[in-house]
């Protein structure tokens, strides 16, 4: 797998967690606003990260909680449990969708498809609000609003475009002014483009003087005609989505005549009163006849020429009449036709192109040259009028500027240039056009100073002032909050960088190397040992030790650190369980209140990672057996809402674990009576038991206290599994309950268990370790002592009767243990499951630190070894599990 | 080394990357007039192009790969469109 898409794995999947923490803090405070900010910023750059890979199911699913998100944001949407519910169940779904990825690679159908229905459901929280398709074309460049720049193909190449039929897509890349510096070059872009067909590319700005130029800041608008299919297109451009727009260019938009004007003749007003003529009869073959006709006349590199070759070319693709009549209409002014206008009102859905044009013309559109006949025509109204000309002048006028900002796309400048007309007539005045230029040049000055103002604002603010009312014809869209919020998430992760995130392999290779050294240093006082023995050199062998001294300080500190970087709090495992907590509670009508301590406590991580099934279970026990309903707890004069806790904390090398509820407790009369029934024990037993060791028993397999099993606790895993996967990382369970009042789970673990102490002991002439923690005292027993009831030995230590077993039964070994010469035998004694035991050995050796490693291979599933570990002498050793022994 | 210099003028030959942009418009900065010959290049970067767009320097002989031609032409020929 490419370190990208695992790394972008292991980062979805806390921001996961992440979120669904939040979706929970929002539950207790629907309007906390830093927290919904902070939930829909981790949605959105989940949903960006994640269009960084081909997941187009999980980036539409993402994208739909992100524009929900967005409206619960700007309060339009209420956070209720059923929206809440809707995006946990979102960020399950994903969460599937990314373990499906990391398996195998790809997002099977069936989960396609469960996140296209979700993300349908979270879509419809949407309707009927409006301005919906503005979030969705957040994420990239408008679609421009001026497709003249088509021009530049050259009238031969989009002839044969327009005759070939295929359909076209047009791509406009604005690369943002950094993109070199990521290592962007646009042009290669454009140049590996699939289908690449033709291109324009403009400076962004004018280039200015050369000398000021900052050529590492990119300063082009590119524009590509395509061939190719749409996701090849979108996946060519992947990396740069957010500077592009991608969208489908009408055959007809390369229908634009070009050349140079040429002096217009009388003939040319009687040919286009002809053509229109013929296109009101639907007249074809007419219009065919009178634009070959005028071709032969005039110069074929003239505008006009070019303009009815194209009129030629579209009455033989058999275009619309409507499209005809409006090219001829705009031939016939001498103006460019604007097909992006037409394929809007044609096809695309106008309103979020409409807002589009708004936000993109100003600063698009313009050049220099614009400008100044801009402030100059503004100059030529504004002379002293009064007299004959004026009409003509204003006429003029209003006809050069419509040209403009026809050219330029913007329609915006169109609209209010259409009101200042009218008002303009209807006053009989040249100010109102006077102030809606006005209006209409500083916005396209503060455009292109700063292209971050929302458009209108400026216009509105001239408008103010002028006798104008109602010049600011659209609102803008609200300032652009998601862009916004999207830097400041940008900076929050470049902080966040700081942490290292390493793969868990690498550092449980350390783990084993630095294993391995412990073990390899412990060889040199072997060997010191031996430079005194049989090479006689006492100096040799101080130095030795000397030496072994350093590396072993060394070492320790090496395997200190690698631990710490091992150790994780137990927040890790503690962050799901407010969902599991809140699930289960609502699923059973209960109402509890969870509060965790203690999070921030730290453990070796394959400690936590063990104990993340057996505490969930422990919760679920507590919650559909401890916690009562409603009623029963009001009943019993508790509060409605039960009390869970969930508390960590470190004691000595120990972790301590507690799990503490407030509900009804364990009774023991009934453990005791089920437990008999069961036939875990005889009854008399279970009456002798005191009450808190009668609680206990339900940690005896095959024990379930619940009257009839539910899907929650009776998943087949009773708590014995708990205890038992407790003690197999050497931890410890204990439970005190009070009947009526709650329970309470204590579980202590240890913080590491890479290095284990153990006791080395022979048996039958071997060596065998057992761990450190089941041993209390060793000592020898005179054989008189050890008395035999039918076949079990015993012995009295300290007034307590200690059963004894023999090493040999235990192992099978082939001699009994033998007493040493005083007739005394070893006996290690040890403390299991609460009982105190002796095993008697051949002898006792010293106590050592090792690392243990499980048993692998076809000796894994061996039981009564806890594991093996290398001596420094480099031979191995066994370390027993007297649990499972005895 | 994608960038020759001489007394009459700079060759861009093969392909000129980001590396390239600064000595080329530094270069171009401090001879106004000299052409450039791109007939060899192969592929200029975009920040290469933009060096070539803001000094308008002369180009003595377009590219002969007909995609960069058609780039160079379109940014060379701002100043005076048709």
């Amino acid at each position: 797998m490419n370190p990208l898409l695992q790394q972008f794995l292991a980062e979805a999947r806390d921001f996961l967690e992440r979120i669904g923490e939040r979706l929970l803090t929002l539950e207790e405070d629907p309007n906390d606003d830093a927290v919904l900010g902070d939930l829909f910023r981790l949605m959105h750059t989940l949903k960006g990260n994640s269009g960084l890979f081909d997941m187009p199911a999980l980036t539409r699913l993402l994208h739909a909680a992100e524009d929900v998100l967005d409206r619960v944001r700007d309060h339009e949407i209420g956070m209720d449990s059923a929206l809440t519910d809707t995006l946990l169940a979102t960020a399950d779904l994903v969460s599937a969708m990314l373990d499906a990825v990391e398996e195998d690679g790809a997002i099977p159908d069936d989960l396609a498809r469960r996140a296209q229905t979700l993300a349908d459901r979270l879509r419809a929280r949407l309707e009927g609000l409006a301005t919906v398709e503005i979030a969705a074309a957040e994420e990239g460049l408008p679609v421009p609003a001026d497709w003249t720049y088509l021009q530049v193909l050259g009238e031969e190449s989009r002839a044969a475009l327009f005759a070939g039929g295929k359909p076209l897509l047009a791509l406009r890349y604005q690369p943002e002014p950094e993109c070199f510096f990521k290592g962007e070059d646009p042009a290669f872009l454009l140049r590996s483009l699939p289908g690449l067909e033709g291109f324009r590319v403009s400076p962004l700005d004018p280039w200015g003087p050369a000398e000021m130029l900052d050529v590492y800041r990119a300063n082009l608008c590119i524009d590509a005609v395509s061939s190719g299919a749409a996701a090849e297109l979108e996946e060519h451009v992947r990396y740069v989505a957010e500077q592009c727009v991608i969208y489908p260019l009408p055959l007809l938009a390369l229908a634009l005549p070009t050349g140079p004007a040429g002096e217009r003749s009388a003939v040319e007003g009687d040919l286009f009163a002809l053509l229109k003529a013929a296109h009101a009869k639907d007249d074809g073959a007419a219009i065919g006849q009178a634009a070959a006709a005028m071709l032969d006349m005039i110069s074929p590199d003239l505008w006009l020429a070019s303009a009815l070759r194209w009129t030629a070319r579209l009455l033989e693709a058999g275009t619309e009449p409507e499209a005809l009549g409006y090219f001829i209409d705009a031939i016939a002014e001498g103006r460019l036709p604007d097909w992006s206008h037409l394929a809007v009102n044609d096809t695309a859905p106008p309103a979020p192109s409409e807002d589009r044009s708004v936000k993109a013309a100003p600063a698009a559109g313009y050049d220099p040259i614009a400008l100044d006949i801009l402030t100059a025509q503004r100059g030529i109204l504004s002379l002293e009028g009064g007299d004959a000309g004026e009409a003509g002048r204003r006429e003029a006028v209003l006809h050069t500027l419509r040209n403009i900002f026809s050219v330029a796309g913007d329609r915006q400048a169109l609209a209010i240039l259409e009101i200042a007309e009218a008002q303009a007539r209807a006053a009989g005045s040249v100010t109102p056009l006077l102030s809606g230029l006005d209006a209409i040049l500083s916005e396209i000055l503060s455009g292109e100073a700063e292209t971050d103002e929302p458009a209108a604002a400026t216009v509105k603010a001239s408008a103010d002032d002028a006798p104008v009312p109602a010049i600011a014809v659209e609102d803008p869209p609200a300032p652009d909050a998601p862009a916004q919020d999207k830097t400041t998430g940008e900076r929050g992760a470049d902080k966040s960088l700081r942490v290292l995130k390493v793969a868990q392999e690498k550092i449980d290779r350390l783990m084993d190397l630095i294993g391995e050294m412990v073990v390899a240093k412990n060889a040199l006082p072997y060997l010191a040992q031996k430079a005194e023995d049989v090479f006689g050199s006492r100096e040799l062998s101080r130095e030795i030790k000397g030496q072994y001294a350093i590396i072993n300080r060394i070492a320790e500190e090496m395997q200190d650190g690698i631990m710490q970087v091992r150790m994780m709090p137990v927040g890790a495992i503690f962050q799901r369980f407010p969902r599991l907590v809140r699930d289960v509670a609502r699923s059973l009508d209960k109402r509890v209140r969870l509060t965790i301590e203690g999070e921030e406590t730290e453990a070796d991580k394959s400690i936590i990672e063990t104990l993340s099934d057996p505490l969930i279970h422990i919760l679920r026990n507590s919650l559909d057996h401890g916690i009562e309903k409603p009623e029963a707890r009001s009943a019993a004069g508790k509060p409605e809402e039960g009390k869970l806790t969930i508390r960590a904390s470190q004691e000595g090398d120990r972790v301590l674990i507690e799990i503490e509820d407030d509900g009804k407790g364990i009774d023991p009369a009934i453990v005791r009576r089920k437990a008999v029934e069961k036939g875990l024990i005889d009854a008399h037993a279970a009456e002798q038991l005191s009450d808190a060791d009668a609680v206990m028993l339900v940690f005896a397999p095959g024990f379930s206290t619940a009257e009839t099993v539910s899907s929650l606790s009776g998943r087949g895993v009773g708590m014995d599994v708990v205890k038992s996967s407790i003690e197999k990382i050497g931890g410890e369970v204990s439970l005190t309950s009070r009947l009526g009042q709650g329970t309470r789970l204590v579980l202590s673990l240890p913080l590491s268990m890479s290095v284990s102490n153990v006791m080395m002991v022979t048996i039958g002439g071997q060596h065998f370790g057992i761990p450190m923690d089941v041993v209390v005292e060793t000592v020898r027993v005179k054989h008189s002592d050890i008395h035999v009831f039918k076949d079990q030995r015993a012995t009295v230590l300290r007034g307590k009767i200690v059963p004894l077993y023999s090493s040999h039964q235990v192992l099978n070994t082939s001699e009994e243990p033998k007493p040493n010469n005083d007739g005394e035998y070893a006996v290690l004694v040890a403390r299991l499951h609460g009982d105190t035991i002796g095993l008697l050995v051949d002898g006792f050796a010293h106590t050592t630190d090792v690392i243990l490693k499980p048993l692998d291979g076809p000796l894994a599933g061996l039981p009564g070894f806890a594991g093996s570990a290398l001596l420094g002498d480099g031979s191995v050793l066994l370390v027993l599990n007297l649990k499972e022994l005895l | 080394m994608a960038l020759v210099s001489s007394d009459h003028g700079m060759a861009l030959t093969g392909h000129c990357t980001v590396e390239d942009a600064e000595p080329l418009f530094g270069w171009l900065l401090d001879h106004r007039d000299a052409a450039l010959d791109l007939g060899e290049a192969t592929h200029l970067h975009t920040a290469v192009l933009q060096a070539i767009a803001a000094t308008q320097n002369p180009i003595a002989r377009a590219p002969s790969d007909p995609f960069l031609r058609d780039l160079v032409a379109q940014l060379t020929t701002r100043r005076n469109p048709e």
